[in-house]
């Protein structure tokens, strides 16, 4: 049986419980066993923590690392920018004497990081250990929805090409019964960071054209890994309703897409924390879901 | 690394997703804020074709803002190929920024003095924060031998 | 000790970090948030023969600590403050109107804007100079967003439990109210402080140990 130990975040379970609860439902289906990292703290930030505090970014990261390394498991991170930082605080962590400080670091805390464990997006993990195959195997209530896939940056970092490594999702989204609507628009970045810096830029060159092309394209809901992409997104729409600009397109995780082809009812996931019509849509598609 | 090869910042339109990290790197680590508008480095997006490209300071061979200064306040780092600013001799002229020819050099008003890339002295932290990998720092005598090749 | 002081100590509560009285009649209350100041000044204004001194405002790598001298009749209080930056403060105008040239001045020096405060034009500084924030501490860098508070964001990001609305939906679907986090399996025990303690952040930001109220 595949073991992980699961890495939540802060914006999954503090915002959209809906993500956590489908994740717990799909990989029980799978077949594999979840474990909760317990006692976590924020992975943290990929950038901005990092900036500014560089060791104590790394050892809030190697403590997290340190817990996963005890029980045994790859590490499973639900989100983009945890496994962004997670990954390369494990890289960095390989180097002996940057580890010895940090460890050097935690030691008040009475935890200490060896350097042996696995971190794992959860794309990569749906791609490589169960295949397409194991994921359409499990689906109930399949359902032909047009949908407009977006990875992610934090995602991107991978040796594979950025236009390549976008088709994964895709592959996943396929897998769980869904049709891909191209927009052409799939490496361009949700817009959250930019908007930090200047939300009108961010709304201008990033958001407005994005969200057009895939309205364009057809696609019936956005279907994302990144739960920070998911927040910018609903927010963005919010905030183009406010401009006139009608855009209520729901955005949904990869996980409630599964969990939804898995047969479980939107119900059962609690979607009303989305800001987007995800619930309405869902209840439209797969309302007659027994549960 | 004592003396680590001069480096130079390539970009790769292809891989770029315009999620302005790059620059928020460098305004924070040069500035200590989040301003685009105080990064080393632009993102710039076709409004039309949505096409990108990044401006950002090549470290020129026959630098023209090293040319165009009348107080020699710009010099070359020979150890690293850096162009960099001593912003003591800056007078505001702003020679350099109409001199350059790709719009790496702007000027700080608030410090009264000329700024550009310093390339983090050999660390870039716009490559460090490029999820993508559309940044990249590499080593400048043979990225520029293999463009003279390509020729 | 004076009973005004004691008086502001009990309706402040847990507000107040620490309480000092290096003479007979001198007192230093130093309030943990921004909010007591308003409460601790209504009170005062209540009183008889209480005037504000002055208020003084030093500058720090993550924040402006402000120090609201009063005079109380039986000597003199001085309430002292944290604004993180770049957040705004109360005006205290209201209730001590004496205030309003004071808290203006500190906004054209430092920067920090007093929400509430009357005065429309700048007294000192020209409309085109009013970026200039003259007595910034240059070192500490004059446009601090996030130095020395990271250990606060990412505190307040990831281990404080999740909203009512939050917790409502997690049971709804059959989850815990809360997430696995270091705040639940570990009460009492801020564990990303004590990294950020042993890590040196907060030796590099000396402010950040108060905010958190341990010594």
């Amino acid at each position: 049986m595949k073991r992980y130990t699961i890495y939540l975040g802060c914006m999954i379970p503090m915002r959209f419980p809906s993500i956590e609860k489908s994740a717990r439902l799909v990989f029980e289906k799978l077949g594999a066993k979840i474990a909760d990292l317990e006692g976590y703290t924020c992975c943290p930030d990929p950038v901005l923590t990092r900036l500014a505090e560089d060791e104590f970014s790394l050892a809030l990261s190697a403590r997290n690392l340190a817990m996963a390394e005890k029980m045994g498991n790859d590490l499973l991170v639900l989100c983009n920018g945890c496994y962004e930082t997670l990954i390369e605080a494990e890289e960095a962590l390989r180097d002996d004497d940057l580890r010895a400080r940090v460890n050097g670091i935690l030691a008040n805390e009475g935890t200490r990081y060896l350097g042996k464990v696995k971190v794992r997006a959860l794309i990569d993990v749906l791609n490589e250990d169960f295949r397409p195959g194991e994921i359409a195997a499990q689906l109930k209530a399949p359902r032909p929805v047009k949908v407009a896939c977006h990875t992610g940056c934090h995602m991107l970092r991978s040796k594979l090409h950025p236009r390549d490594r976008v088709r994964i999702l895709e592959d996943v989204a396929v897998a769980s019964g869904a049709e891909i609507a191209a927009y052409g628009k799939e490496l361009d970045c949700c817009g959250f960071p930019c908007a930090i810096a200047d939300e009108k830029m961010a709304m201008d060159i990033l958001i407005s054209p994005k969200l057009e092309a895939i309205k364009s394209s057809g696609a019936e809901a956005i279907v994302t890994g990144c739960p920070t992409c998911l927040y910018q997104f609903e927010n963005s729409e919010a905030a183009l309703k406010k401009l006139g600009k009608e855009t209520d397109i729901p955005v949904m995780h990869i996980l409630e897409l599964m969990a939804l082809g898995f047969g479980f009812s939107p119900e059962e996931l609690g979607l009303e924390l989305h800001r987007s019509p995800v619930k309405t849509f869902a209840q439209k598609k797969w309302g007659d879901v027994p549960g | 690394m004592k003396n680590p090869p001069p480096k130079l910042l390539v970009f790769d339109p292809t891989r770029c997703t315009a999620c302005h990290y790059c620059e928020i790197a460098c305004s924070y680590s040069h500035f200590h804020v989040i301003d685009l508008a105080k990064a080393n480095l632009h993102v710039l997006t076709d409004p039309a074709t949505g096409e990108r490209e990044v401006a950002h300071c090549l470290h020129c061979d026959n630098a023209l803002c090293l040319e165009a200064c009348p107080t020699g306040a710009i010099y070359r780092d020979e150890v690293t190929k850096i162009v960099r600013i001593n912003p003591m001799k800056c007078i505001g002229c702003k020679s350099c920024v109409a001199a350059c020819p790709v719009g790496a050099m702007w000027f700080h008003e608030a410090e009264g003095s000329a700024r550009k890339c310093d390339l983090c002295d050999g660390d870039p932290k716009c490559v460090k924060y490029c999820s993508p990998g559309a940044v990249r720092a590499v080593d400048r005598a043979a990225y520029l031998k293999e463009l003279e090749a390509k020729k | 000790m004076s009973d005004v002081v004691a008086q502001i100590q009990a309706a402040l509560g847990k507000s107040v970090l620490s309480v000092s009285s290096p003479a007979a009649n001198r007192w230093f209350l130093e309030l943990g948030d921004t909010s007591a100041v308003q409460t601790a000044v209504e009170h005062l204004a209540r009183q008889p023969a209480t005037r504000l001194i002055t208020v003084s405002c030093s500058d720090y790598p993550a924040c402006l600590e402000l120090l609201y001298h009063i005079d109380i009749g039986e000597g003199i209080l001085t309430l002292r403050v944290k604004v993180w930056k770049p957040s705004s403060m109360n005006s205290i105008t209201a209730a001590m109107p004496a205030a309003e040239l004071i808290e203006h001045e500190i906004t054209e020096l430092f920067g920090l804007e007093f929400t509430g405060n009357p005065r429309p034009n700048n007294m000192i500084l020209s409309e085109s100079q009013s970026q200039l924030l003259p007595l910034r501490n240059r070192a500490s860098s004059l446009e601090t967003r996030m130095d020395g508070n990271v250990a606060n964001i990412v505190e307040h990001g990831s281990t404080t439990a999740p909203s009512k609305r939050v917790m409502k939906s997690r049971s709804a679907i059959g989850m815990p109210e809360n997430p696995p986090l270091c705040s639940v399996t570990c009460p009492g025990k801020n564990i990303v402080f004590e990294i950020a303690e042993s890590s040196g952040t907060v030796s590099r930001h000396p402010n950040l140990k108060k905010k958190e109220g341990g010594q």
